[in-house]
């Protein structure tokens, strides 16, 4: 069995807090299985992407599904800030959104309304479907409830988004600023230098801006030590490697293993 | 497939049980694999789902061994059709099953699969119907799982068969058949191994079995084995993601301070403040 989780059991008792928070990214396996794999294997959460995986609202409407069976808690990541992507992902039953390339409190804001329900935004209501699991209620506090549950990432990678981090961290209703890594260093010129002043410099200013406005602080990280350093360093969800990876890694290392140790067999043939 | 049977040069795969996705191909050859097998037995997959995941595999060039639950010619027939490179059929108990199923596998004037061109298994691909046949017979590989006392019985009969390419050990579902559920130290799952290693040697095939890690898999290759299919996908996924899981939850304990809000906790900086 896996270890011990955080006590948490949502999205929203998560965000805010500094214990570590650790997941995984899903690009590629949204089988009927994979939401008891990761609990079995002791994942907090599971990040879904839609960005780059090229999973569809299909697939996101059976992949949650199969994450509620097991109760994982899911962060989808959609393909842009627009309404009908934000939107649709919380229909589905979404509990967690992330935003790619948030650059301002502007956006911030137009994102947080877009999500929640009036008077807070302009979330269309369609209640009775998957994310109040088709069940019936009072509107007004399904309205509020939906909003209170509903947590929101804004990623910060690009220059914009680390000069506006404390004006976007500040807006209620974004919960936690998650670095993409990679699209941050290209966009201050140091691709793939993680190590780079200039790299350290956006990061420490996006992590002050999370402690002042006591927001969670996100990353993926590619392996256990850099995971354990970002934590370290401040981050709270660490969403380590990714479905893929992980497994192409243990086959690889399995079966290199093997192919060291084995030997033609004698005989015919 | 039929290449990699011509040989006893240790072959390594995987199986498949849960992740039927586009990807899986190219990942798995990626990652090393000669081979995978897809369970259509205990899975849930469907012929439908079968025949994108052969596509897939086929992309990237890996050759598949499909495992049916029945010997009936709609499962077998259906899986050659979709482009199956090799079938392995669950519990095949005597030589007489065996050949059954390869009746099933092979055009005529070998068998009676019905006739179907131009679709999965020839890649959608015109040409002279005569020599499609003779190939597809030639090519398709015929590896019958022996997992019941009967089988093992039957094994010389079953291996001494022109299109028995190799012989794949069901060893759990064995050692459950011979009451000894689990034990492959017993001395009758011993004598079993040693009938079939026996068999297969003498025929020239291949002998293949899950090995769930590279002790195990080294430790059949010694015995005779050549196909050895390393864990599977979900399992693979499940402890490869546990262990990872594991050890970042042992470091980034919290040290000083419990669970407190972000930005509470006094010093969250200093461990970042000089980088």
């Amino acid at each position: 069995m896996g270890g011990r989780g955080v006590a948490q059991r949502t999205l929203r008792e998560m965000v805010g807090t500094r214990n570590a928070k650790i997941g995984t990214f899903l690009v590629e396996f949204c089988t009927p299985g994979i939401g008891h794999i990761l609990k079995s294997a002791g994942s907090d959460f599971a990040l879904l992407d839609m960005e780059h995986s090229g999973f569809g609202f299909d697939t996101l409407k059976h992949a949650l599904r199969f994450m509620e069976a097991a109760e994982m808690p899911t962060i989808v990541r959609v393909p842009s800030r627009h309404y009908h992507h934000i939107a649709r992902a919380l229909d589905m039953g979404a509990e967690g959104v992330m935003l790619p390339m948030v650059g301002s409190a502007e956006e911030a804001r137009t994102i947080v309304a877009h999500a929640k329900y009036p008077p807070v935004g302009h979330r269309g209501v369609a209640l009775r479907v998957a994310h109040d699991r088709y069940a019936p209620g009072p509107v007004l506090e399904k309205l509020r409830d939906a909003n209170r549950r509903t947590t929101i990432f804004a990623q910060i990678e690009t220059r914009d988004g680390v000069s506006e981090a404390e004006r976007i961290a500040a807006v209620d209703g974004i919960d936690c600023l998650w670095i993409g890594h990679f699209d941050l260093s290209a966009s201050l010129g140091v691709a793939g230098q993680f190590e780079h002043p200039d790299f350290l410099a956006a990061i420490d200013v996006v992590r002050k801006a999370c402690v002042k406005h006591k927001k969670s602080f996100g990353r993926l990280v590619p392996d256990v030590a850099t995971g354990t350093a970002l934590y370290r360093a401040g981050f709270d969800f660490i969403c380590y490697s990714g479905d893929v990876w992980v497994l192409q890694a243990a086959m690889s290392e399995g079966i290199g293993a093997l192919r060291q140790v084995c030997k033609p067999r004698r005989g015919a043939g | 497939m039929r290449d990699l049977c011509s040989t006893r040069r240790p072959k390594f795969g995987t199986y498949v049980i849960e992740f039927d996705t586009p990807g899986m191909g190219h990942l798995c050859k990626a990652a090393g694999c000669d081979f995978v097998i897809v369970d259509m037995e205990h899975s849930g997959f469907t012929y439908d789902q079968l025949k994108r995941m052969l596509a897939h595999y086929r992309a990237a060039e890996v050759p598949v061994i499909v495992n049916t639950p029945v010997h009936d010619y709609d499962m077998i027939a259906r899986a050659c059709d979709m482009g199956a490179d090799a079938i392995q059929p669950s519990k095949v108990g005597s030589a007489e099953e065996a050949r059954a199923i390869i009746q099933h596998m092979r055009y005529p004037p070998e068998g009676h699969r019905g006739i179907a061109l131009g679709i999965a298994h020839d890649r959608y691909r015109p040409g002279p119907v005569a020599e499609k046949l003779r190939t597809a017979n030639r090519e398709v590989v015929f590896f019958p799982k022996i997992e019941t006392p009967d089988g093992v019985e039957d094994v010389d009969a079953i291996a001494a068969l022109p299109d028995v390419a190799g012989i794949w050990i069901g060893h759990f579902d064995l050692s459950v058949g011979m009451g000894i559920p689990a034990q492959f130290d017993h001395p009758d799952y011993r004598a079993a191994m040693k009938r079939v290693t026996s068999a297969c040697a003498r025929e020239g095939i291949s002998l293949g079995r899950i090995a769930d890690n590279p002790a195990i898999g080294q430790a059949l290759n010694r015995a005779g084995f050549d196909f050895l299919c390393f864990s599977g996908d979900s399992w693979l996924l499940h402890d490869g993601l546990q262990q990872g899981i594991n050890a970042l939850r042992v470091a980034c304990r919290p040290k000083k301070h419990k669970a407190t809000r972000v930005g509470t906790q006094k010093g969250l900086g200093t461990g970042s403040s000089r980088r």
